[in-house]
């Protein structure tokens, strides 16, 4: 089974917790990193940023940012990196709530066809500064 | 000041619950009478022959569908009467206006709230009371079923205390609110929703409490 190592490194925000928080309108850079364990083919490697809901209440998300950053064989040890930047929109925030979270992530997809697809993600704080 | 309207959910719940309440009041009564009719009229000619054999039969074939049907009546007057609640609750005060200084909120941003309501006739009043709430709200499915799930913040709450109101005298207030700064915005997705409302709950002394709730809006923004 194809297997990939992902590193998913976040910056122009703001550290608090250990979550980085970034204003609503304000730029996300970020730089992905994924190193395969073996060779694989795949559809497509995605970073995508969006939001989702949490909680009591059926799923609603949005994906606000795709970036295609590979395509077709990858090979074993060979790391693919990829630099991006990504102007966030101004809602939703993050929430967390009693009921509802919203929560906003960057999530690395690796499209393998007809095998489970190899996630990884890194969440964030959409939030203005209070 | 801009004039707040009605949410549309609570109108909406108040005459769908009186709405569904008769449906089903109707429904379970054309069920239930023509097989009282029909089990009673064969009981009622087996009793003129054998009081006896007839006075069980009668019993038990009306008895049974009598009790199992007058379950479903039941339920149905429930949600007649709490349909009507608000509608009789509505004949001793009129609607309220209910304004705000702002109808441009962010988050953090101070509003004057102004409510006015009329009593048609004298009325005692227990409290009267307003409250800025955020409420979540979530949907989700279970099996075949939609469930609907709400839980209710209290940012900020008003009461006056009881006092007698006569017929024609009009109760006024004037209240200063704050979207607390950091606060979350109005959200609405189609399965979850977070929705800033005021909520006016006028306690009324041996009647229902007259209770009405109006949505604002609050922007993603910082005041």
């Amino acid at each position: 089974m194809a297997s990939a190592d992902i590193q998913i490194t976040i910056s122009g925000g703001e550290s608090v917790g250990g979550v980085m928080r970034f204003d609503p309108g304000g730029v996300l850079q970020g730089a992905v990193q994924v190193v395969p364990r073996d060779n694989f083919n795949c559809k497509a490697v995605y970073v995508r940023l969006g939001w989702r809901t949490e909680g009591r209440g059926d799923r609603d998300s949005a994906t606000v940012a795709e970036i295609p950053i590979a395509q077709g064989n990858l090979s074993a040890n060979t790391p693919v990196y990829q630099q991006f930047n990504v102007i966030l929109p101004r809602e939703p925030w993050s929430y967390a709530g009693h009921y509802i979270n919203i929560v906003w992530d960057v999530k690395v997809t690796v499209d393998i066809p007809l095998a489970p697809d190899i996630n990884a993600s890194q969440p964030f704080v959409l939030a203005p500064r209070r | 000041m801009r004039q707040l309207q009605q949410s549309s959910g609570s109108g909406c719940r108040k005459y769908g619950i009186l709405a569904f309440g008769v449906l089903w009041t109707a429904i379970s009564c054309c069920t239930l009478v023509p097989i009282i009719v029909a089990v009673g009229g064969t009981s009622f000619a087996a009793l003129a022959n054998d009081p006896v054999s007839g006075l069980i039969t009668l019993l038990a074939g009306v008895g049974f569908p009598l009790v199992f049907g007058g379950v479903f009546v039941v339920i149905g007057l429930v949600f007649i009467v709490v349909g009507l609640k608000p509608i009789v609750a509505g004949t001793k005060v009129t609607r309220p206006e209910v304004a705000v200084s702002n109808d441009s909120l962010r988050s953090g941003d101070e509003f004057t709230l102004d409510y006015r309501q009329t009593f048609k006739s004298g009325t005692d009043v227990e409290r009267i009371t307003v409250q800025l709430i955020l409420r979540e709200w979530a949907r989700y499915r279970r099996g075949t079923d939609t469930v609907t799930v709400t839980h209710d913040h209290v940012i900020q709450a008003f009461e006056t205390p009881a006092r007698r109101f006569e017929g024609g005298e009009t109760f006024s207030d004037r209240r200063r609110m704050v979207i607390p700064r950091g606060a979350m915005h109005t959200f609405q997705a189609t399965r979850n929703k977070l929705l800033w409302l005021v909520k006016v709950k006028v306690e009324i002394k041996s009647w229902p409490d007259f209770e009405e709730e109006y949505s604002i809006t609050v922007l993603p923004e910082m005041a």
